[in-house]
């Protein structure tokens, strides 16, 4: 299932495609390889809380941030990458064009280029945004279809600005607008007919002296790429729609916040005009900014608990991050198996068994009435209800005893259950009425998932596959 | 160290009150009195970590939030809530000397009297207003109890809480005239804290705020001045620099141990408190969170906390019944903790060099916070949630050392036994919850944590 499949699912929407992709995904069902790929590119939900690929088929965002993918790996890593990313449900990679290094673009007195592993450079003369090397573009191809193959889609950094003197931002000036113009209508002009594409702008800085030269790489890019769609990164604490408040450009939006994680979801869950957002970044496994004693660290369950924040707090999903994974530093191989990601495979499992792009978030309490934890704190319960009612699910970042308001759900009898963030496995609680309060405890210490179905559904158990 | 509630009310400078008594006989309570009695008003010991009293006593500061004690109680019930307060050791009170909102009929007081005899006209303070804010300044004096007061509180952020449009209307000169009435009117009260702002950024009106302090410093240099600003926001991001902030406080709803940690390490160097946090009785807070940031404030290097509490800020209906809720008990008993050893001596171990292992996540609500005094005689430990931590018991002076939980609820010291100070060391806490782990040199003989 290699280049001509990718090469139907890329042109889907004409009527040949369409019959290539149905005997596709026929091949792909009967092989019983996997799941159909997404039809990319992504569109957004109708009521513009989620994504939804060509066919309709809600998309889950659920990310993982390989921000040195093109530069750091040969093609054969890259590809090991993405397939490990595959088996655990990973369908959507964060990636640098024009990548970190340490110190590298601080002004130009210590500018020096970036090389991928195939010692090519972004630009000939090098830092020239008018000048694209066709070798180094070939190679971010080559990966960007390989991960089609595999049906994950890579969201494009055009140029990372970097948190600290590790970035782009200087060299986006020394360019200037007519040039970063270029750089942008090249950029559309090589990426429109790749389905699997996004583009996020920025990189952990707000763009500040930037702001003129970011605007005409992204117009530049739709100039010639009207197909995908445009988001960004800033500084933590703010989202991509904090910046650049009366133009169009911006597509959807990102929450990246290292504080309180849900507080900042439900802000920009409540923004008006609504728009999709996901949880671009939090706390990456293995590390934290400033800190380098590793007791430090953010535990596992912290990676877990602010992605299920995400999900019920009404997200079109989130991204996780690993140290040394994000740069593919020594190690990364190992780092792929990890607690962080094993968990990531879990929480997908739980929601794609249910209808997660229906759920509503709980926000005034109305179906989990006690047990919430402290809603400024790091123990808060997020929860949330699909649209009919026909599925309630909380998270507990710790254990304590939970109400639920047994109404809120449909028919007349609920099945509960627990299920297990860290080893993915649900144990039913019973059958109750779908009336009055009534109680839950977890089984355990730690972080626990309950899930509440409406018992005439005949839901699959949570995580396993409807 | 006990004060017993003497107070004078008319003195001009240490060290001639009793002359003012027997020439004119103007002190409310004329018991025994000479400057050693005299804790207020507090000063900045020499090393800038923290306050001490008259006495350079250090000082712990216990407090609580009382907004509107001035505006909203009749006399009665504000001495019933300062009876409560001193009971459970609070010495400090957070209030705001004219209330905008969180009253019957703001910004009138229980008897009717507004602040100002042209509405929100600074420059027309009501002398009747301001006698009864003398009255309850005094009585809290009776008490042994500090008042942070708030000339020209600002209110959050796009609400009508506080004073800042009145502040811009009013302008520089009439908010000048102001701080010079409040600095004359209460040059001579010992009790008093200033604190500028409130609740939010000045932005326009800093030059207002930064008169009426500038203001009452004219007349009045006696007092220590501090601010509180918008949430997530310490007073020296605002007042930076400031011809008159003394020290620094704590804001914030988020992350608490992390911002403590970051006042703390500063430079200058400038004591802080943890001037607000979550409340009990809003936003869902729990009993162990009111204690946990409690805890975490001293042991991050804070010289103390003020606690809050809903309805008492505010003195709604049931706030009697609220000042002996959990919240309130804690506090108490983290006060006996601390105040039973060298508080003021502790360094925080942020770097886990104490306590090794058992840390809870560094971001996290369960983070255990741990200092230990610079000569190595005391540790403490303080976990929200019960779990086994390992101690470097060679960072504990003498030979041996006397190992002890103190439980937050209920102040009670259970002794676990003395050990070697050499090697790491296990402790598992009796029960579940949070608990304080008290190491102390057993050769100097300290006292029970929490005993007097």
């Amino acid at each position: 299932m290699a280049g001509e499949g990718i090469a139907s699912v890329r042109e889907a929407g004409s009527a040949r495609s369409c019959v290539a992709l149905t005997l596709l995904l026929w091949l792909v069902v009967s092989l019983g390889a996997q799941a159909a790929n997404p039809a990319y590119p992504l569109k957004i939900s109708v009521n513009k809380r989620y994504f939804v690929d060509q066919n309709n088929v809600p998309f889950l965002y659920h990310g993982d941030t390989p921000w040195s993918l093109f530069k750091n790996l040969t093609k054969e890593e890259a590809e090991q990458y993405l397939e490990n990313r595959r088996q655990k449900g990973f369908n959507a990679v964060i990636v640098n064009i024009l990548d970190t290094e340490p110190y590298p673009n601080g002004g130009d007195v210590n500018f020096r280029d970036v090389r991928n592993r195939y010692g090519e450079g972004p630009f000939k003369p090098a830092g020239d945004f008018s000048s694209p090397n066709e070798k180094y573009f070939a190679h971010i191809d080559w990966v960007i279809e390989k991960a089609a193959e595999k049906g994950i889609l890579v969201v494009l950094a055009p140029a990372y600005l970097g948190c600290c003197m590790d970035g782009w931002i200087e060299r986006l000036q020394a360019n200037g607008p007519t040039k970063c113009r270029d750089y942008g209508r090249y950029l559309g002009n090589r990426y429109k007919d790749f389905d699997n594409i996004m583009w996020m702008h920025g990189g952990d800085r707000l763009p500040g002296c930037a702001t003129c030269e970011i605007r005409e790489i992204a117009l530049g890019i739709r100039d010639n790429d009207k197909r995908h769609f445009h988001t960004a990164h800033w500084a933590p604490e703010h989202s991509a729609l904090d910046m650049y408040p009366n133009e169009t450009w911006l597509d959807f939006n990102t929450t990246y916040t290292y504080k309180l994680v849900h507080a900042m979801l439900w802000r920009d869950y409540s923004r008006v005009p609504i728009a999709p957002f996901i949880l671009v970044e939090s706390h990456y496994e293995n590390e934290h900014y400033g800190r380098t004693d590793p007791r430090d660290w953010p535990t596992t369950q912290w990676v877990r608990r602010q992605a299920y924040w995400a999900i019920l707090c009404g997200a079109a999903g989130q991204s996780m991050g690993n140290n040394p994974i994000w740069f593919f530093g020594t190690g990364w191989q190992a780092a792929m198996d990890s607690p962080g990601s094993m968990s990531m495979v879990h929480l997908k499992a739980l929601f794609t068994s249910r209808a997660w792009y229906s759920l509503v978030p709980d926000q005034d309490h109305t179906v989990v009435t006690a047990g919430h934890g402290d809603s400024r704190s790091l123990d808060y319960l997020t929860a949330a209800r699909t649209e009919d009612g026909g599925t309630v699910i909380a998270y507990l970042p710790t254990r304590r005893t939970v109400t639920i308001d047994m109404s809120k759900i449909s028919g007349e009898q609920a099945k509960a259950w627990w299920f297990d963030p860290r080893i993915g496995k649900a144990t039913s609680v019973g059958e109750f009425a779908t009336r009055g309060p009534k109680e839950f405890t977890p089984p355990a210490d730690d972080d626990w998932v309950l899930v509440l179905d409406d018992a005439s559904k005949e839901r699959s158990i949570p995580g396993v596959p409807k | 160290m006990e004060k017993q509630g003497k107070v004078d009310t008319c003195q001009g400078s240490p060290g001639v009150e009793v002359i003012v008594f027997v020439l004119f006989g103007c002190l409310i309570i004329p018991s025994v009195l000479h400057s050693a009695d005299r804790i207020y008003p507090l000063k900045i010991e020499a090393n800038k970590r923290y306050l001490v009293d008259q006495n350079n006593a250090p000082f712990f500061i216990q407090g609580d939030a009382a907004w509107s004690l001035i505006v909203g109680l009749p006399d009665p019930e504000a001495e019933q809530y300062l009876k409560n307060r001193r009971e459970k050791g609070f010495n400090t009170i957070m209030v705001n000397l004219i209330e905008h909102k969180f009253c019957k009929r703001p910004p009138m007081n229980a008897a009717g009297e507004g602040p100002f005899t042209t509405a929100g006209d600074f420059s027309t303070p009501n002398e009747k207003y301001f006698t009864h804010a003398d009255w309850v300044i005094r009585k809290a004096a009776e008490n042994s109890i500090q008042v942070l007061l708030y000339p020209i509180y600002l209110g959050y952020k796009g609400t009508d809480e506080g004073w800042v449009e009145e502040a811009l209307a009013s302008g520089p000169d009439k908010c000048l005239e102001y701080g010079r009435y409040l600095g004359k009117r209460y040059k001579d009260f010992d009790n008093i804290i200033w604190l500028m702002g409130g609740d939010r950024h000045p932005g326009a009106a800093l030059e207002d705020v930064d008169l009426v302090a500038l203001g009452i410093r004219e007349y009045d240099k006696r007092h220590l001045f501090s601010a509180h600003c918008d949430p997530e926001h310490s007073a020296v991001d605002d007042f930076a620099g400031g011809r008159w902030l003394d020290f620094n406080t704590t804001y914030t709803y988020q992350i608490v141990h992390e911002k403590l940690l970051a006042d703390y390490s500063r430079v200058p160097v400038m004591p802080f408190i943890l001037i607000e946090s979550s409340y009990e009785g809003e936003h869902n807070a729990s009993e162990v969170q009111i204690r946990r940031q409690a805890y975490w404030a001293v042991l991050c290097g804070g010289v103390g906390h003020i606690m809050g509490n809903r309805p008492i800020w505010l003195f709604d209906p049931g706030w009697q019944a609220a000042m002996d809720l959990p919240g309130s008990v804690g506090m108490m008993h983290w006060g006996e903790l601390f105040r039973s050893r060298s508080w003021y001596d502790l360094v925080p171990d942020p770097k886990h060099e104490v306590v090794t292992s058992g840390l809870g996540e560094f971001r996290g609500l369960d983070y255990l916070a741990a200092a230990r005094t610079a000569d190595g005689s005391t540790v403490i430990a303080y976990m929200p949630t019960s779990r086994t931590v390992a101690v470097e018991m060679s960072k504990i002076s003498g030979s041996q050392a006397r190992a002890w939980w103190f439980d937050p609820r209920t102040g009670k010291a259970t002794k676990i036994g003395e050990f070697a100070t050499s090697a790491s060391r296990e402790f598992t806490p009796p029960a579940d919850g949070d608990w304080a782990l008290v190491l102390d040199d057993a050769s100097k003989g300290l006292p029970a944590p929490g005993a007097p």
